[in-house]
Order: C-alpha cells, then structure tokens, then sequence
C-alpha cells in the first residue's frame, strides 16, 4: 500500500504483538476483576444499555439507581452501601451468561440483575442451582411469579402481563356496569411465539369467559410489516377493544394500520409497548390509547407527594420505565433491610418473601409477597393517553383467588 | 498448497505427512500443551469465554469449508445449530440417549437439513444463494415456533436440557466448566484435522475447483451439484454439533438463541478471518469472541468510574469495535490469516527485510 492511510494502517509484526498483548492483558484483568469488599452488598447486573431493549433498559437502571443514590445519602442499607457491578449484554443471552459467570466468581454478589426473557431463559437455570435471587428489568411472565417453578425469581413483584390482562376485563367488565351497558367483545393481539405472548393468552382465554366476555385473539409475531389481516378479522368480529401486547414496533404499526383501514377501537397495552417515545411518534394517533400498569407514569399526577418527591430529585423528564426501576429497587433495598446482616441467597429469598403493605411513596399499591406467591401487587391503574399525556381513568384490584397462580 | 522455499522431501511418508515442518510441529505441541494447561489458571468466566471460543471455533470451521473453499454462502449457520440442539434435547430427554450420541444424531440431523437447503445452490449462486439460505434461516425458526410442535420445542419458558452424561456417567455439576472445556477442545481439534484431511484429499480439491470456476469444473467430469451438497452437509453437521454441545452446556434454550445475528456472525468470521484458508475462521472466531469481550470489560471498568456516563461508555464499545473491523480490512482485506503470514514472514527473514 502506497497511500498514507494504507502506511498509517500497515501492521507490523510489532504492531500485532502489542495488541495481542492489550488483549490478553484486558482479559486478564477481567477474569481477576477485584474481589468485593465484605462491607457493602454487592448486587451484580447484566443491563441492557445497547441493543433492542436499550431504551427502556436506560431509564429503568436511572431509576434504579437514583433510588438507591438516596438510601446511600440516608445511611446505606443497616449500614452498608451498595455496590452496582453492572456490564452491558448487549441484550444478548450469551453474553448475559458470560457476564454473569464472571461477575459472580469475582464478586459474589447478593443479588442479580437481568434484563429480559430471553437473558432470563438462559441464565436463571444456573442462578437458582446457586440460590441467587433474580431481579429482572422485564420479563414479567405470569409463571415466572410461580415460587414452585421459579423460587428464586423475583421480577415479578408489581405486576405480571396476565394479570395486566385480567385486570383489563376486570375493568372493562365494571364500567359496562356502571354504565349499565352490555359487555362489549374484546379483541388480543399477541405473540404466538414469545413467552409473554403465550402466556398472557392461556392466562386471557379462561379469564374472560369467566366473566363472561365475547372476545377474539390474533396473532403477530416480532419483525411484521402489516397487521391489516389481523385486524380486519377483528374489525369484522366487532371488537370494541383490543389488548395489544406486544413490542413497541408492533403496537406502533397496530395503531397505525387500524387507522388505516378505518378501524378505531380502544387500543389497550402493557408499559413495554406503550412508553413516552410511542406516544411521541404516534402523534395524534396516542389519542385514547390505554395504558394498564401498577404504577404511576412519571410527570402524571405531579401533585402526588411520591411523584413530587421523584420530580424534586431534580432529573428529569423521564419515562414510565425510569418509574419502574425506581420502585423495584425500592422493593428490592427493603428486601435487602429484612435480610439484616445475613446476605446469604437463601436468607435474601425470605426477606423478599417477608415483605408486606410495604409502601413506596404511594407510586404504586402497598407490596406483600409470600413464600406461596411471588406477585407483590395485585392493583392496576388505567391511563389514557390525551394531548401526548398519561390521565387516570380507572383501577382494578384483583382477587388473588380469582386471578390464579397457575396458567395452562 | 503452501509450502515455503528449501522444504523438500525425501520419502512418500514425509511428502503426505499433514504437519511436515519441524517448527508446525512444535508449534502444535505446544498449542496443545498451553490448551491442556489452560483450565489450571482460568477463572470460571475465562472457562465459559473459552467454550464459547471452542463452540464458535467449530462452527466457523464448517461455515469455512463451505464459504471459503467451496464458494458457497450460507446465512443459515444459526438455523442448523438450533436444529442440531433441538434434536439432541430430545433425543436426549424423550430416548434417554447419553449426551454424545445426542449431539452426534443431532449433527446428523443438522447435516440433513443443510443439504436440504443446499439444493438451490445448484441454481443459485452469490448474492441470490444467501438469501435463499437466509429465508431457510427464517423457516427453521418459524417451525421451531410452531405451538403445535411445542411438546419438543418448548419455546414458551425455553427448553431445559437434560443432565450431562457420557457413557452412561454423570458429569458432576462443578466439573462442567472443565469437562466441556476439553471435550470442546477435542472437538475443535478435530474438526480442524478433518478439515485438513478433507481439503487434501479428492473432495476438497472438488470443493477448490467449484469455487473457483464451477462451470469448468463440471466439464472436466467434477459432479458440482454432489459436491455442493455435500459442502453443505458437512459446514450443517459441525454447525449442528457445535450446537448442540452449545446448549447442553448453557442449559436452557430458545429458538432466538440461533437467530440471524448469529449466522451473520459466522460468516464475518470467516471473512474476517481469511476465506480460503484453514486457520482463517479460526482466527476470526478469536477476533469475534474475544474483542467484544474486552471491550465490554473496558467500557464496564470505564463506567464504574463514570457512572454517570454509562449509557455513552456502552455504546461506544459498539463503535471502537466497528473501527477495528474496519481498519483490519483496510489493512489487509485477505484477513487476519494474512496478517499472520506477514508475521511470519517477517520473522523468517529477519533480518533482512525480504526473503
């Protein structure tokens, strides 16, 4: 090569030796990373800072973090600060077990972070043969909250898709009462692929005949480019609501080729697919979209004092999710007060299990989890979008009896 | 073949020896040595690098015999090393058969698909062959996806593999680090040996004369359409068995664990690495395994101290590692393999400047 960049680029033998060299010492530095001091609790995390779940993943970690910058100002945890040992995973599952491999032989810590299912498929079987509490950024399947199949998880502690679900025909079901008007039919897309969209469904299909619903399911699955047969088929069955609950993208094309095939039904959603970002892109289309969640979005209701307390902490403007990571890690460091001075991983298990009424600055219901359930929350809020804002319209508290456990 | 200047041989022996250079000789000793050594200083997280290095080591040498020396591009690597772990999960949950004969029924199975989608090639060629192989990347998975198929798939939750076990003895849970280790070790040894052996024999020299002018070798009686097929069958059995070693040791699979990224990835090693050459892939599996690792390590050590800006320091791992790949190929767009042989050419003639 005669060019400069080709001379700039050229690789020497002495060249290559000196990378090899940055390499292994990298490497190296990796596998022996240092070994956490016993003061404070270690809490290990595979976040998702790039790739597909990069966005909410952001917010979720600031709110994570920003609650737990407070309880470090307060004192620390019985005394301990706490330490976030976090690597991106690219939303890779691969990388997540590499990464949790790593962390957990250099660090041990107390507790794990992951970001999704797929992350959660591939590392929580190893997690529980080593009784490591999980704490997820997603992943709220409804059998994820089973202690039976999954003791060690915990991702599940303010809400589960299927009760999401449920608790929007439970609600439904009320105002048609109030309203002293017939059940109006309901429409599902989801995924027939993905484990929040099975889920979700088996736990839907038994809940709304129950209480009595006419309704529909269609499915899409990740990477469509249309949904028009879907809900053309929904539009000809009639469905005055329809509970999409699926990826942003999806959820964004739903909207859009409803309006464009002159089908406008209320569209119903869980927090990973309707978010701030959505609802910008939607325009005016996020007109009456509904949002079902257990807590309350950030910016809505400022005069709330736990909103207001959030908002003073002088960041902002945020997103549902950041909303999320804040009260998870607010369930988590009581998790963490509970288990006193024994941070064993079974001990950490218990202490979750111990948690009861327990309130965080009224942003979402009192949480109790048991030994026997791990869903801490059972009462959802309804959110309509208006003027690209989140507004209160309605919320649910099921029955755990009624809103069982168990899917098939 | 290569061979450098004043190497000669004397006997039949010698002339057909695979490693015939003293120096390959020890070099290999050595290699093997510091292989078998390796588990003695890695932590448990350099231990599971090492298998994904091993995993992807073998699964880039199928993808390189049949990109690199037959000319044929697959996207479909992924596809197969999922049809290879579904079929040893079930052999080995539904039949009881122990894990090595799982995950060998399970290449076989890969194998058979590979040259299922290997048939195009006899119409299709460059561009329009990956993307028929791509859409076989699809196909496999929406089948995979398929709820009436969930009772062998289980792809709601994931499939949990069953318990390792050779020869009818369990492999204790605390030595799965070390024994995946060697067995993958072996593995990757192997198929590198029987890609040698191949690429000397009749078939790889029909492989080399279909990538380099497939019309002129069928007029000079080499069956292309046999000997594509088989380039396939054969890149699908190492994807397939490297996969299913891959899921028995992460335990718990799903279909979009074998997505397209991870065919793409494939092939980049192979380009990376240097098409048409044995130790190319190997190479690019080094490169594609180990630098996104180092510098997720970097970026992590960064953000620790910058906590601030961990988002930013993130995302910038995605971009240096972007620039590197780009600089490699800027500097030599043979590959990495190229770059070593200019190592090695340096110290061979040191210390003059050429030989």
């Amino acid at each position: 090569m005669t060019s400069t960049i080709g001379r700039w680029l050229r690789f020497t033998p002495s060249t290559s030796l000196v990378f090899v060299a940055a390499l292994a010492l990298v490497l190296a530095s990796g596998g022996a990373a240092g070994a956490a001091g016993k003061a404070p609790i270690v809490i290990g995390a595979c976040m998702s800072y790039t790739g597909a779940f990069a966005g909410p993943a952001s917010e979720w970690a600031d709110g994570w973090k920003d609650y737990m910058k407070q309880v470090e100002a307060a004192g620390g945890i019985n005394g301990r600060d706490v330490k976030l040992v976090e690597t991106d995973d690219e939303y890779k599952a691969d990388v997540c077990l590499g990464i949790y491999k790593r962390v957990m032989s250099a660090y041990k810590p107390s507790l794990f972070l992951l970001a999704g299912s797929p992350q959660v498929a591939m590392v929580y079987p190893l997690a529980q043969r080593q009784r490591v509490p999980i704490m997820t950024v997603g992943a709220e399947t409804h059998s994820f909250a089973n202690p039976k199949e999954y003791p060690y998880y915990f991702g599940t502690v303010l809400n589960t898709y299927t009760d999401q679900a449920r608790a929007t025909l439970q609600y439904l079901k009320q105002e048609a009462e109030r309203r002293h008007k017939p059940l109006p039919k309901v429409g599902m897309l989801t995924s027939s692929q993905l484990v929040w969209g099975v889920e979700t469904e088996r736990g839907f299909r038994p809940y709304a005949d129950k209480l009595g619903f006419k309704y529909r399911v269609e499915h899409i699955e990740i990477g469509a480019t249309s949904a028009f047969e879907q809900l053309q088929r929904l539009k000809e069955f009639g469905a005055e609501w329809v509970l999409l609950y699926h990826s942003p993208a999806i959820f964004s094309l739903g909207v859009k080729n409803a309006n464009e095939i002159g089908y406008k039904p209320h569209f119903t959603t869980f927090q990973w697919a309707l978010w701030e970002p959505i609802i910008d892109s939607l325009g005016s289309l996020s007109d009456g979209l509904v949002l079902v969640n257990a807590w309350i979005p950030w910016g809505t209701m400022p005069d709330h004092p736990g909103m207001k307390k959030l908002m003073a902490l002088g960041k902002g403007p945020h997103t549902i999710h950041y909303v999320l990571g804040y009260v998870k890690a607010a369930i988590t460091a009581q998790a963490l007060r509970l288990a006193g001075d024994d941070l064993s991983a079974p001990n950490i298990k218990k202490a979750f299990e111990r948690i009861e009424n327990f309130d965080v600055d009224g942003l979402a219901a009192p949480i109790t989890i048991t030994p026997t359930d791990h869903r801490g929350n059972m009462t959802f809020f309804f959110w309509e979008v208006r003027d690209k804002k989140f507004h209160k319209i309605g919320d649910v508290t099921l029955d755990r009896k009624e809103a069982t456990l168990e899917v098939k | 073949m290569y061979r450098p200047g004043g190497v000669y041989s004397t006997t039949y022996a010698d002339e057909v020896a695979l490693f015939r250079l003293p120096l390959e000789k020890v070099a290999l000793g050595a290699g093997l040595a510091a292989l078998a050594l390796f588990p003695l200083v890695a932590s448990p997280f350099l231990m599971t690098l090492a298998v994904f290095l091993l995993v992807a080591v073998t699964g880039a040498t199928g993808e390189g015999l049949l990109l690199g020396f037959t000319g044929q591009i697959s996207l479909a690597h992924g596809a197969f090393m999922a049809v290879g772990a579904y079929t040893a999960a079930n052999l080995g949950t539904f039949a009881g058969l122990d894990m090595m004969t799982s995950t060998l029924v399970g290449g076989a199975a890969a194998a058979i698909g590979g040259m299922f989608f290997g048939v195009p090639a006899l119409r299709n060629k460059g561009i329009y062959l990956a993307l028929t192989t791509f859409a076989g990347q699809y196909i496999i998975l929406f089948v995979l996806y398929l709820p009436v198929l969930d009772p062998w798939t289980r792809t709601v939750k994931g499939y949990l593999m069953p318990d390792v076990s050779v020869l009818g003895l369990s492999v204790p849970y605390e030595r799965r680090d070390l024994f995946f280790y060697y067995l993958l070790a072996l593995c990757a040894a192997g198929a590198l040996l029987f890609a040698k052996n191949l690429l000397r024999s009749r078939v790889g020299r029909a492989f080399v004369a279909v990538r380099d002018n497939d019309v002129v070798a069928e007029m000079l009686g080499v069956n292309i359409f046999a000997y594509k097929l088989m380039a396939f069958g054969v890149s699908a059995f190492l994807a397939g068995f490297s996969g299913a070693i891959f899921a028995y040791y992460v335990e718990s699979i799903l279909p979009e664990h074998f997505n397209i990224y991870v065919s793409i990835n494939y092939v980049f090693m192979v380009i990376i690495g240097g098409i048409g050459r044995l130790w190319g892939p190997v190479l690019g599996a080094v490169l594609v395994v180990l630098i996104p690792e180092g510098l997720r390590l970097l970026t992590a050590s960064v953000g620790q101290a910058l906590p601030a800006y961990v988002v930013y320091t993130e995302q910038t791992k995605l971009i240096i590692f972007g620039v590197i790949v780009i600089m490699l190929l800027i500097a030599e767009p043979r590959g990495l393999i190229a770059i070593w042989d200019r190592v090695k050419v340096y110290f061979q003639a040191w210390p003059y400047r050429y030989l």
